[in-house]
């Protein structure tokens, strides 16, 4: 096993034209001797001449240049969240602020408000003014939690779905 | 109006003092320069045309934002490529687990048509078997066989040792030969 696997890495060597004149010599002699060896050596040549035939350096598009320059000070195309993960993330604020909304058009959180007091607090209150007491109402909190939740999801549509889209479209079409 | 596309390496270093000392429309020098090995690693890599341009793009822009820290040990040009090769991996993998589920089918599908429309044709066949192998080895072979750049800089730009480029080139030309043996079997066989 181990010896047909030199006889092969010998065999890349001497069609890549490697190793010394004396040493080539050799091979090819022991090539024309033995038929297994030729037959291996005609596999390697067929996927040496395959690969030759590549094609090389390929050319991008004429305004190639032109783009990277427009673009050295822009942001870069690709985003941290993934489309993907973009729209997992898009449905799971979405899905938040409709339940949010249902409760909050339910009535759920009318009843829910609440007084915070400082009084009671073992520290001075001279050097720092602190309100003595903050109503904290759960309906605004929520109104505002919905609010924000709206903002990030118009955020994240735009970075991580229809901008990556229409960049990608205009750049396909001016190929 | 640009410079000329050859220029030495001194001169390339001077370009590049120029650059950062504020220039910056002289990056398109480079740019013209190195534009065509940059697209066509991309393109090795994630075998798309528009998507390569982009990595490609990529890959110019972030070589500048990192200018000062190229250290001028190597080659621009190989610190150039790895940035591209990077850039070309990192969104090969991530596209990959997007359209992981897409991809599969439609390989199935070509393999299908192909094999009912051009039975005879090893060629086909070869380019599938070429894309069979692992990333690193399809890419390895492949530059390698552009003969652009020597072994000790392809194995660079790669971020590979020497020898595991060698490896790796001898192994893929190995699995396809390999392949091909297969294929005139199964030829042989249905004659």
């Amino acid at each position: 096993m181990e010896k047909s696997k030199l006889t092969d890495d010998e065999l890349l060597n001497y069609l890549d034209g490697m190793g010394t004149e004396a040493a080539r010599k050799a091979l090819k002699e022991s090539i024309i001797k033995n038929s297994v060896i030729q037959k291996r050596l005609k596999e390697l040549e067929a996927i040496h001449f395959f690969l030759q035939n590549q094609k090389g350096l390929e050319q991008p598009s004429k305004n190639f240049t032109d783009k990277v320059i427009q673009r050295l000070h822009a942001k870069p195309s690709f985003t941290i969240f993934s489309p993907k993960n973009g729209l997992i993330l898009l449905i799971g604020l979405v899905v938040a602020s409709g339940l949010a909304l249902i409760l909050l058009t339910a009535g759920s959180f009318d009843q829910l408000h609440t007084v915070f007091n400082f009084n009671s607090l073992p520290i001075k209150t001279e050097a720092i003014k602190i309100p003595k007491t903050i109503p904290f109402d759960v309906k605004t909190f929520v109104k505002v939690f919905v609010m924000l939740n709206l903002v990030i999801g118009f955020i994240l549509l735009d970075r991580t779905i229809l901008r990556p889209i229409f960049q990608r479209r205009s750049e396909r079409m001016s190929l | 109006m640009r410079q000329k596309a050859v220029i030495t390496i001194q001169e390339e270093y001077s370009l590049i003092d120029q650059i950062l000392a504020g220039e910056e429309a002289l990056y398109a020098t480079l740019v013209d320069k190195y534009k065509s090995f940059a697209f066509t690693i991309a393109l090795k890599v994630v075998n798309n045309r528009a998507e390569a341009e982009e990595i490609a793009q990529d890959g110019f822009i972030k070589a500048f934002h990192y200018l000062k820290k190229f250290n001028r040990e190597a080659k621009f040009s190989t610190w150039l490529y790895r940035i591209v090769f990077n850039t070309a991996i990192s969104y090969k993998r991530k596209s990959k687990q997007q359209f992981e589920s897409i991809e599969n089918s439609i390989v199935t599908y070509s393999e299908r048509a192909d094999h009912e429309l051009e039975k005879d044709d090893k060629r086909v066949f070869l380019s599938q078997a070429l894309e069979k192998l692992s990333e690193a080895d399809r890419v390895a072979v492949q530059l390698y066989y552009i003969k652009e750049y020597s072994l000790e800089e392809t194995a660079e730009i790669l971020g590979q040792n020497i020898n595991t480029l060698k490896v790796r080139v001898h192994r893929a030309r190995q699995r396809l030969a390999d392949e091909l043996k297969k294929i005139l079997k199964e030829e042989a066989l249905t004659l």
